[in-house]
């Protein structure tokens, strides 16, 4: 027994009237139930409880019983602060539409009484897609008797731009080279929509020559290294494994050989933030070449001035790919004050060259192109820094880098005449 | 109690100077933490919660003054936790994701970091165990909470043009763990490959300092590595606190936190090699027989047990092991306990895990640690 049977006459529930609306083509489909119920102490008195849903206004509805006894309100409400108390009285379930799960948790939220109301307030926004049903007990109300429950259901269409909506599709993968370095770090995966997370891994493979999948070839992390708008994933290739000697199972080896074909493969399968399939799958077939163990050196960038007058682009040519993310965010154009000059990045060339378009024609004189310290080339060697470190030092040969100390970055300067 | 971490294994650890103030209490207020993500979950004491916030780049402390075993407690089991969780929070099965998992050491309670939806707007939600196969929701409304900072590394910049700029650089907070008087946060960017490890003091300051520390792995020959730590638990050998992290294919490293300051270069040394072909998962310590064991649970060999014994001692591992052989402290491979993805203790003689058996469920229970 939740509460003490009261000790005034119990309001024996009446017959439960019909339902008054279910309509599924409308955005908010309701079905309300009327309760009628007379009071033994008022034979000639026929009060009527409601359970019905209220729209939201903040997202989070609310479950309102009306025509409840103010009385045996008041006291429950007097009697009791658990949530598990008033669980019993209006519960609350959910389900996909037309299938309440009984057997599962009841939605959380919080319950309240004012002014004779009875209220349930889900404590997240609804899910467009999910039933939700308030049901009423009388029994557990009134201590016992009849317990024909009154209820509403709350349903609301998937939202109509999820359905319209282009599908989402995989737009760019970098590095697009047609060869990739044998120690390549990463891939950046992006999508022209926001992603679901959580299962990206079981989408994403690489294949070797025979088209079997290379063995645990990325770095899988519960996390996964999306963007916050989730429409790029930074998929790292397991520096466990390409890195020389890390391991003691060195048999483990690097994932990618050098001479040898990889295709990575995206599965259509894999689904976008709305719970669709991509638009297609993708494959891309490279070529693995030597290993990079050279550090980015801005010295040896070929740059290209543009011309003073006009809005005529400046690029500059690495020689090499580099990191994309890195290259787009990590590169500036600043003026001879060292005031950042406004402007749109692009890469091409595989990520070889970036091209600067300024918002304004630009001035004749000095200019500095900045760059970033944490910029990366493929193989994530930086300019100070290779990621690999030789303890034998330059001795040992293998370690070929120019690695300079540029802790704040590098300047290159150019005229615009 | 963890996920899988990336550590890399030269850390820019951030570590400020200063003791430790007492208390659970000092510096909270009472309010809405405002999360906008929780990824990770660790307990400090008096039953006060850290969860790391990556979408804030923050990590909350929530005094949950969930401080006894509830009245009626039942031993934790729960079928279908993630369907369980969707009647919870009220959305489709599909639109639920568990984070992480930790247990209040105070009151044995298991604590879930939840996203409610798979998309960028997914909300996240707090729920913890009642006993036996009860869930419940922890509001946020008025907790009390104290916040830290996790230092940003400069040169954000927005990217893009017109509606598409934004800045897609992000720092996962990837594990997060309490020892003694300090929160190790471990974090991984997903652009330049820079992996963090924040030693922030707790109670919470204001000005954490963004100073570095390197810390090196031990090297297998040649090579320094930058490979990163899978996950990883605070111990104390000695009197001495450590991070004892696994690396993929399965290195077991130990890394000492004395000493972390500013500038300063840390060594950590590979005392076990427990085989190839596996991601280590999650990774707790436990005491028993009054000594003190490591369980590792991994992708391929469900769960093993690792002696701590003669970790002062332990020799580095600097040669390769052949063959996928192993090497170091002695382990055993801990029979049925299959799938596990989370662990941690729940008391000194219980585990908590969730796993999903090939072909079952996935399911929260509680099993004898062995």
């Amino acid at each position: 027994m939740l509460f003490p049977r009261p000790t005034f006459p119990r309001w024996i529930p009446a017959v439960l009237a019909g339902i008054l609306a279910a309509c599924s083509a409308l955005p908010t489909a309701a079905e309300d139930s009327v309760y009628p119920v007379t009071s033994p102490a008022e034979p000639g008195r026929t009060n009527t409880i409601s359970v019905r849903w209220k729209k939201p206004r903040d997202g989070r509805p609310v479950a309102e019983v009306t025509g409840l006894d103010p009385v045996r309100l008041a006291t429950l409400a007097a009697q009791s602060q658990q949530p598990t108390d008033w669980r019993r009285i209006l519960a609350v379930h959910t389900g996909p539409r037309g299938a309440v799960r009984r057997d599962l948790p009841q939605l959380a939220g919080d319950y309240s009484v004012t002014n004779g109301v009875l209220r349930f307030r889900m404590a997240f926004p609804v899910n467009h897609g999910v039933e939700y049903r308030a049901e009423f007990h009388p029994a557990e109300f009134h201590g016992g008797g009849d317990d024909t429950v009154a209820y509403d259901r709350l349903y609301l269409l998937p939202l109509a731009s999820d359905r319209d909506r282009p599908q989402t599709a995989l737009a760019e993968v970098h590095p697009s080279a047609a060869e990739l370095p044998e120690n390549l770090l990463k891939f950046y995966l992006r999508f022209s929509g926001p992603m679901g997370r959580g299962d990206a891994y079981r989408h994403i493979r690489l294949l070797d020559e025979s088209g079997a999948p290379v063995d645990l070839p990325f770095l899988e992390l519960d996390e996964e290294l999306w963007d916050t708008e989730q429409t790029r994933l930074t998929l790292l290739l397991d520096p466990g494994r390409i890195k020389r000697g890390v391991l003691p199972n060195e048999q483990s080896g690097s994932a990618l050989v050098v001479g040898r074909h990889y295709t990575l493969v995206v599965d259509a399968a894999w689904t976008d933030a709305s719970g669709r399939p991509l638009k297609s799958g993708f494959r891309r077939r490279f070529r693995v070449g030597p290993a990079d163990r050279q550090s980015p050196d801005p010295e040896q960038w070929v740059l290209r001035p543009p011309v003073g007058g006009a809005r005529t682009p400046f690029e500059v040519s690495f020689g090499e790919p580099l990191d994309h993310a890195l290259a787009e965010r990590l590169l500036a154009v600043h003026d001879v004050a060292d005031r950042p000059v406004d402007g749109s990045v692009s890469l091409s060339d595989s990520d070889r060259k970036w091209t600067f378009v300024p918002t304004t024609p630009w001035k004749s004189g000095v200019y500095r192109l900045k760059v970033g310290a944490a910029l990366e080339d493929l193989a994530g060697n930086r300019m100070d820094r290779l990621f690999d470190v030789d303890l034998a030092g330059s001795a040992a040969g293998s370690t070929s880098g120019s690695a300079k100390a540029a802790p704040g970055g590098a300047v290159r300067t150019f005229e615009v005449r | 109690m963890n996920s899988p971490l990336l550590l890399s294994a030269a850390l820019a650890v951030v570590a400020t100077s200063g003791g430790l103030q007492a208390g659970p209490d000092t510096g909270f207020r009472t309010g809405n933490p405002g999360f906008r993500s929780i990824s990770q979950l660790a307990f400090g004491p008096d039953g006060v919660l850290f969860a790391a916030d990556t979408k804030s780049a923050a990590v909350v402390a929530i005094a949950t003054d969930d401080t006894r075993p509830p009245a009626d407690a039942q031993p934790i089991r729960i079928e279908g936790l993630q369907k369980q969780l969707s009647g919870l929070l009220g959305t489709a099965e599909s639109d639920i994701l568990v984070e992480d998992m930790a247990v209040n050491p105070a009151s044995h309670r298991a604590y879930l970091a939840v996203s409610r939806g798979r998309g960028p707007d997914a909300v996240p939600a707090l729920v913890r165990t009642g006993g036996g196969d009860k869930l419940e929701l922890v509001s946020l409304d008025s907790v009390k909470f104290s916040k830290a900072e996790i230092p940003h590394p400069p040169a954000d910049k927005v990217v893009g043009e017109g509606r598409r700029q934004s800045n897609p650089r992000l720092e996962s907070i990837t594990d997060l763990a309490f020892l003694r008087d300090q929160v190790l946060v471990a974090g991984l960017a997903n652009e330049e490959f820079a992996s963090t490890l924040h030693a922030i003091p707790f109670p919470f300051r204001p000005a954490a300092d963004g100073a570095g520390i390197e810390i090196y792995h031990g090297a297998h020959g040649r090579f320094e590595t930058r490979a990163p730590i899978r996950t990883f638990v605070p111990i104390t050998v000695g009197n001495e606190p450590q991070i004892i992290a696994a690396y993929t294919c399965t290195p077991l490293v130990q890394l000492p936190l004395a000493g972390l300051k500013p500038g300063a270069q840390v060594r950590g040394r590979t005392v076990a090699e427990l085989g190839n072909r596996n991601r280590p998962l999650d990774i707790i310590s436990y005491e028993k027989d009054g000594k003190t064991w490591l369980l590792l649970a991994n992708s391929s060999r469900g769960v093993m047990k690792v002696s701590t014994e003669g970790l002062p001692q332990a020799e580095a591992i600097t040669q390769p092991v052949p063959d996928g052989g192993t090497k170091g402290l002695s382990f055993e491979n801990v029979a049925g306990w299959n799938g596990v993805t989370q662990l941690d203790r729940l008391d000194k003689t219980t585990a908590l895990v969730l796993r999903k058996p090939e072909g079952g469920l996935d399911r929260l229970e509680s099993l004898a640690l062995p």
